[in-house]
């Protein structure tokens, strides 16, 4: 619920209870008599029994944070990624997790293209000194950590297949990782003290990925829709 | 010869009081009724933590029990005023009553509907995570604040319930006023929103309004909120009652 | 003792005088009629005697106390009017239960009994009853709680003929058995006669007379007979009523303080001389006009 929505919503919900009450003393009795006595019993005994079965539930189900070590490890991996990258060594970071593809080229011309009309991807090409029609292509990616929990499982991968002289990069469609927190009660938190000091949440994502690749050196690109970085970089281009 | 009946104020309170119970039960189920809408409110999160990268969307969604216990808020305030209306005045004088016995059996049912209503106002937050528990499976439900522990269901309960208690003897002198005379049923809303209207331009006002609202809200001491939420209860409810003694029923 | 006592007793709503300096005493153990017209102030009184409403001015007691906002007298007292506020969640049989809670004297026995015989079924809800059944059950409700003071006001609206007699047999036989003070106020006055044991006459708030029953029947007699004798013989009186009954005829009542000799001669001229019902009586002394609505027909 967004902050300006609220007045709003609630000057309308106030005056809905107040006309309720001057007008509705009939309707609420007469709500009453209806047999739903069940139903009310049905309601409190299931509020009743929330707490308990809750206290029942196996908290190994739940998403638990990260631990402060493995946090700063993958926010190191997510950092240097690209500037590492941008050297021409990007294996040589910690932390980081590849998909290798080996594709053989017929022929001098490449096209790289793209799955998505609004391709992402930040991709580096790398020119080989030998000229064996092999191209490398390498999906680095670090782990995906949303708000100190690890998603990573749920980042779905990228593709790379070449099909004639076109290099298709496929990225994935549109989709959602979500999590769901709980907040605090605030009526609780008041005389317990706030949990967001005891026990400090970040709302924040820690997340690298990159598409390295590896061509022999007379082949020339056509067209593509990426725009590919060349590295390494020459220490005058490294603005 | 019919002999005189001999009654006690006490004896009248409790038979009214437990007469009460009974004829207005289904109040309880619009409290039902209102907190299941409340939840399902809740069900799109209170608050939220978006992040796009390329086609990939993270976010958080933040939940909380906001909703329900501000529904549940107005809702008692709706039935305190509900409470001062004709036809439960009238409701009362059909059998043995007078204006006191009849305050103080409201005044009665008041914190027994506080109760029930801070108890499962804090209840509906675990009927939230069991909600969201079994339509996910658990993955994707942040550990934190998850599991309520009686601690905090009971501090929540005893905080949302002098909170309703506050605000429900509130609604109960609104009600008695605007029976005294219908002028207030402009007088009223119009201070309300007169108020929160000055506080938005003129930062005096809103220090004085903050600092009312402070006390209360920023008391982090149980006993000492305990009290002062028992001291305001009883002044207000005692103006009430006063106004209301010499008012006629049954017209 | 008084079961009630009032002394000039005044409600007023504005400049107008719902009750206008009343004065009576109802003894205690009695059942006594309140009749009037509409709007001749007998439901005020009634809910001020209730402790309902406040005086502006003058005295009243119940039972030796201030009846307004009073807990003893409220627990003496039930009012059974048209307009009884139950609950919508509860059954009949549940309010019967709820009122012997409140009332010392309750006798649920009976009070069951009587819905019974009535009829009522005692697992429906108050709501859904006809008008006529809603009265019963109020009546029930009122007889059976025994209270020293039971205040009936108009409370057979609806009901039919056969239920109406039984309530009024009810009422004297449960009355015979547990005397109480009982205020009965209807229109129907020529039903309830015979069980009323005093009858209060006002109008515009103002008490007419207060008397027995017995009184009242004899208080007055009617002359029918032609015109220009029957003026002659009112000339000297004071006239209650007076019409015309068509052909020179008329119809004209009086107190009954006619002697021996004037009832012979009377006769002689052809002037028939016949008692006057209470509830007759009661409507001629209670009306605005003399002459009764055949005038307002007669002039138009």
């Amino acid at each position: 619920m967004s902050i300006t929505f609220a007045p709003l919503f609630l000057l309308i919900l106030i005056i809905a209870l107040i006309c309720l009450a001057v007008y509705g003393a009939k309707l609420v009795i007469y709500i009453g008599r209806i047999k739903l006595g069940w139903l009310l019993t049905g309601y409190f005994a299931l509020l009743i029994c929330s707490p308990v079965v809750l206290w029942l539930l196996p908290p190994e189900r739940l998403s638990h944070p990260v631990d402060a070590t493995s946090l700063r490890k993958a926010e190191a991996a997510a950092q240097n990624l690209f500037p590492v990258a941008l050297t021409g060594r990007p294996q040589s970071v910690n932390g980081v997790r590849t998909l290798e593809w080996q594709f053989r080229l017929d022929g001098e011309s490449l096209k790289v293209e793209s799955s998505r009309p609004n391709p992402f991807l930040n991709v580096m090409v790398e020119k080989t000194e030998e000229n064996d029609g092999i191209i490398e292509a390498t999906y680095f990616f670090t782990g995906a950590i949303l708000g100190m929990i690890d998603v990573s499982a749920q980042v779905r991968k990228v593709e790379v297949t070449l099909t004639e002289n076109t290099l298709i990069i496929t990225e994935p469609e549109h989709y959602k990782i979500e999590l769901i927190k709980f907040s605090q009660d605030f009526m609780a938190a008041q005389i317990l003290g706030e949990d967001a000091v005891r026990r400090p949440f970040v709302f924040d994502l820690i997340w690298e990925q990159l598409l390295y690749l590896r061509i022999p050196q007379g082949v020339q690109l056509q067209k593509s829709d990426y725009y590919l970085l060349s590295v390494p970089l020459e220490k005058e281009d490294a603005r | 010869m019919m002999s005189l009946t001999k009654i006690r104020l006490f004896y009248v309170t409790k038979k009214q009081y437990k007469y009460k119970l009974m004829a207005y039960s289904g109040l309880f189920w619009t409290l039902a009724a209102v907190q299941t809408i409340a939840i399902l409110l809740s069900l799109g999160g209170t608050g939220g933590w978006n992040m796009g990268r390329g086609t990939i969307l993270f976010s958080i969604k933040t939940l909380s029990n906001e909703i329900i216990v501000l529904l549940t808020f107005l809702w008692a305030f709706a039935v305190s005023v509900i409470l001062t209306t004709k036809s439960y005045r009238d409701g009362d004088a059909v059998f043995v009553s007078n204006r006191l016995s009849s305050n103080l059996a409201n005044g009665a049912f008041l914190i027994t509907y506080c109760l029930i209503g801070g108890l499962s106002a804090v209840l509906g937050g675990a009927v939230l995570r069991l909600i969201f528990f079994f339509s996910t499976g658990g993955l994707g439900i942040v550990s934190q604040n998850f599991f309520l522990s009686p601690t905090e269901l009971a501090a929540g309960f005893a905080v949302t319930t002098l909170y309703l208690l506050l605000i429900s003897t509130a609604g109960y002198l609104c009600g008695i006023l605007v029976q005294c005379s219908k002028v207030f049923v402009v007088i009223l809303p119009s201070l309300f929103f007169g108020v929160l209207i000055l506080a938005g331009r003129d930062a005096g006002i809103r220090e004085m309004l903050l600092q009312a609202i402070n006390f209360l809200v920023h008391e982090s001491s149980f006993i000492m909120l305990t009290l002062k939420a028992i001291l305001i209860t009883a002044v207000v409810f005692g103006i009430a009652l006063l106004i209301s003694n010499r008012t006629e029923v049954r017209k | 003792m008084n079961a009630v006592e009032c002394r000039d007793l005044i409600k007023a709503y504005g400049k107008l005088k719902a009750v206008n300096e009343l004065s009576f005493d109802l003894e205690e153990n009695k059942i006594t009629g309140l009749i009037g017209r509409n709007g001749a102030g007998k439901t005020t009184l009634l809910k001020i005697i209730a402790g309902f409403l406040q005086k502006t001015a003058g005295e009243v007691k119940v039972f030796a106390e201030n009846p307004f906002n009073n807990l003893t007298v409220s627990a003496n007292t039930v009012f059974v009017d048209d307009n009884m506020a139950f609950p919508q969640s509860l059954r009949l049989g549940e309010l019967l239960d709820e009122a012997a809670g409140f009332y010392g004297n309750w006798n649920m026995g009976l009070a069951k009994g009587a819905l019974d015989y009535f009829s009522l079924n005692p697992r429906h809800y108050y709501h859904q009853l006809s008008k006529g059944m809603k009265s019963t059950f109020n009546v029930v409700v009122g007889l059976f709680a025994r209270c020293s003071l039971t205040i009936f006001d108009e409370p057979t609206a609806g009901m039919d003929a056969g239920a109406r007699k039984d309530f009024y047999r009810a009422l004297l036989k449960d009355y015979l058995r547990h005397p109480r003070t009982i205020i009965l106020s209807s229109h129907l006055l020529n039903e309830i006669e015979d069980i009323l044991e005093d009858i209060l006459l006002i109008t515009e708030g103002k008490k007419l007379l207060h008397m027995p029953v017995p009184n009242l029947r004899e208080y007055a007699l009617g002359l029918r007979g032609k015109s220009y004798i029957l003026e002659d013989m009112a000339n000297s009186r004071e006239i209650i009523h007076i019409s015309n009954v068509g052909d020179g005829y008329a119809y004209l009542v009086v107190k009954n303080d006619i002697t021996e000799q004037e009832r012979y001669k009377a006769r002689l001229v052809g002037v028939d001389i016949t008692a006057v019902t209470a509830a007759d009586l009661c409507v001629y002394l209670t009306s605005g006009k003399k002459g009764g609505i055949d005038d307002v027909f007669n002039k138009n």
